[in-house]
């Protein structure tokens, strides 16, 4: 549609351009503190215009926050989320959209309705599972009598026992599931013509094989769209590693910025509480900004 | 090299049956066309031969094997699809090798044969192209390619030329009967155009509402259409069919708006008053000078001209009929023509069940 009304545009200039500055003025603030010494952003009211101790106040930031640590533990996690999601996402929608088995349809709606259910709803019997992520099976194993047969049979008692926490697989294993992940998946493997799958099939390709060789390669923009959303998502994580994790060597950058943030018996130090928040909301911007031509693509029907 | 036999097959999806028990033989290296309009069930037909739908009950068997339950890679069969099914992300070159891949042939064989079948298709010099970079014939070599690479015993072709321009679609189908000649194995192809049907079958097999009309070869089923299906079908522009009834002990039809045609051999089948349908070819139709014997009067309602020859779209009575000319004459629309049908080219069906009533027969 092409229209010609320079009054409409100006207002929604207009509209854009406070919502830009409503948007970016906190980061501003972030930016402009980290860059400040310790005198100039206790001021009231702080100066806008940035000073130049910004390495400085980041390298105090790495120091205090144990960014070391913290990073490698961010870094595994959020790709540990990432690879685990796409896995698991893609090959539930493989066997939604490929194969006809009864219970396929509840079983996607199993899946789709969980897209209601944060992962903040089921936090509690998630942590007690994250406890002992064999307790499902030591409970139907009882359930059964199996446990007790086992006992009767062989004198040994069963006690299935697998401790995530305080553990990388604690911190990824109960993210990986994603309904939103495994519905786009389905979507998009919809829309890949059945002419394809029946002509692997005919060139003697196995389910397997299809799969590794034809879909996977043809979900790359998909994929990477995912990612873009995954990666945030992973990185963001706030409360299920503050739960999941007791040790400090397992802390998540984002949940170490908690330490930089002055307490009252502290020098309010603010300036090195922004540094370090600079630099944590880094890696997700540079995977927006670098994958963000694949994410528009990916979220508008792939490649043509 | 091996026949296709497929013996009381039926299909059922879910409760309702598609495929109500087909019987049909296909020779070694025969060319045969399935042809039917859309929904007759001549692709599950296809599909099941292909081994992409389960046979509910009968048989089909490839050479002396019976396949029934055996796997697509299996069945030694190689299918065309009609979107052409090609993988979009990889090339040409891939997308042709693709089945030699998957069964580990070695590097050097794999591009050797390859490039042969490039060779026989032209298509050398595109190999190196995914399929968004080719035209629609191209893409339709490259899918094909990719079936005659794995030298299978049966070809199958899923209405391969529908998504091809006329043009095309006329020039692939000649490439497609020398393809056959050179490779000689059995084909198979599905189609709803009866050109195609016509021009490239060995054998062809009509089909409607998922049983199977009449099969034989092309020039037989155009002269001896066994139904007022298969006559309606067969040939373009269709044949005339007028309901008449049989007079003079069966010498002769007579129908509304036409008078008398005596029968060739001087008998009809049955008596006097039997109801028929009598067959026209448009072709076997002739314009001609008043007070002729055996004629029909005819209005003209309008007239199509093909440049070779015109058709000429008329009423008789109630009914409508085609007349083939190269005739000038009938212009305007509302003239009246006389018509002579060639008396050595009629056909007669039973007015109840459609089928031919053989004693009209010419020879």
């Amino acid at each position: 549609m092409i229209e010609r009304t320079p009054i409409l545009n100006a207002v929604t200039h207009t509209i854009l351009a406070v919502g830009l500055v409503v948007m970016c003025f906190p980061l501003v603030i972030a930016f402009v503190a980290a860059t400040l010494p310790y005198e100039a952003v206790i001021d009231v009211p702080m100066t806008l215009i940035p000073g130049g101790e910004l390495l400085e106040n980041a390298v105090k930031a790495w120091e205090r926050g144990e960014f070391a640590t913290q990073g490698v533990n961010s870094v595994v996690m959020t790709l540990g989320i990432l690879f685990g999601k796409i896995a698991c996402a893609s090959l539930t929608a493989f066997a939604i959209c490929y194969f006809n088995f009864r219970f396929r349809m509840l079983a996607f709606w199993l899946i789709f309705i969980t897209l209601m259910l944060p992962l903040e709803v089921r936090i509690v019997p998630t942590y007690e599972v994250a406890g002992n992520a064999l307790l499902p099976v030591q409970q139907l194993l009882e359930v059964l009598w199996l446990t007790d047969l086992v006992a009767w049979l062989s004198g040994v008692e069963v006690a299935l026992e697998w401790n995530l926490l305080d553990t990388y697989w604690g911190l990824t294993l109960p993210l990986f599931a994603s309904a939103t992940a495994t519905f786009l998946f389905r979507q998009f493997f919809l829309t890949i013509p059945e002419e394809l799958a029946e002509a692997a099939k005919m060139d003697g390709a196995g389910p397997i094989r299809f799969f590794f060789q034809i879909l996977l390669p043809l979900s790359k923009t998909n994929i990477a769209a995912l990612s873009v959303i995954m990666f945030v998502f992973g990185w963001n994580q706030y409360l299920w590693p503050l739960l999941i994790t007791t040790d400090p060597d397992m802390r998540t950058l984002v949940m170490g910025l908690e330490n930089l943030i002055p307490s009252e018996d502290e020098l309010p130090e603010w300036n090195v509480a922004m540094a370090g928040t600079l630099m944590v909301m880094l890696p997700p911007i540079v995977v927006v900004l670098v994958l963000q031509r694949w994410f528009v693509k990916g979220l508008l029907g792939g490649e043509k | 090299m091996a026949n296709v036999s497929m013996r009381q097959v039926r299909k059922s999806f879910g409760t309702t049956e598609v495929i109500h028990g087909i019987d049909i033989e296909i020779g070694d290296g025969e060319f045969a066309v399935i042809v039917g309009p859309s929904g007759c069930g001549k692709s599950t037909l296809l599909r099941m031969i292909a081994g992409l739908e389960a046979v509910t009950a009968g048989e089909v068997a490839i050479g002396d094997r019976v396949v029934n339950d055996l796997e697509p890679k299996e069945r030694d069969v190689a299918m065309v699809f009609q979107n052409y099914g090609l993988y979009p992300h990889m090339t040409a070159f891939q997308n042709i090798s693709y089945a030699l891949r998957i069964a580990r042939r070695p590097k050097a064989e794999i591009r050797e044969r390859v490039e042969r079948v490039a060779r026989i298709l032209g298509i050398e010099d595109l190999l190196a192209r995914k399929p968004s970079q080719l035209s629609g014939g191209q893409r339709q070599r490259v899918a094909m390619g990719r079936a005659i690479i794995r030298e299978p015993d049966v070809f199958l072709f899923d209405e391969p030329l529908s998504n091809l321009d006329a043009k095309l679609r006329s020039q692939m189908r000649v490439e497609i009967k020398r393809l056959h000649d050179e490779l000689k194995a059995t084909s198979i192809f599905v189609t709803h155009d009866q050109v195609e049907a016509m021009t490239m079958a060995d054998r062809l097999v009509v089909m409607n509402q998922g049983v199977v009309e009449q099969t034989g070869t092309p020039r037989q089923i155009y002269r001896h259409p066994g139904s007022t299906y298969v006559a309606g079908f067969i040939g373009a522009p269709a044949m005339n069919l007028l309901p008449a009834t049989l007079s003079d002990g069966g010498a002769a039809v007579e129908g509304g708006g036409m008078g008398r045609i005596a029968l060739p051999n001087g008998a009809g089948p049955g008596g006097s008053g039997r109801r028929v349908v009598l067959g026209i070819r448009p072709e076997h139709l002739a314009v001609v000078a008043d007070g002729n014997e055996g004629l029909l009067s005819a209005r003209l309602l309008y007239a199509e001209d093909l440049g070779a020859s015109r058709l000429l779209h008329c009423a008789v009575g109630d009914d409508e009929l085609i007349v083939h000319t190269q005739d000038e004459t009938g212009d305007r629309p509302g003239d009246t023509l006389r018509l002579a049908a060639d008396p050595a080219n009629l056909h007669l069906f039973d007015a109840e069940s459609g089928r031919r009533l053989e004693a009209a027969d010419s020879d």
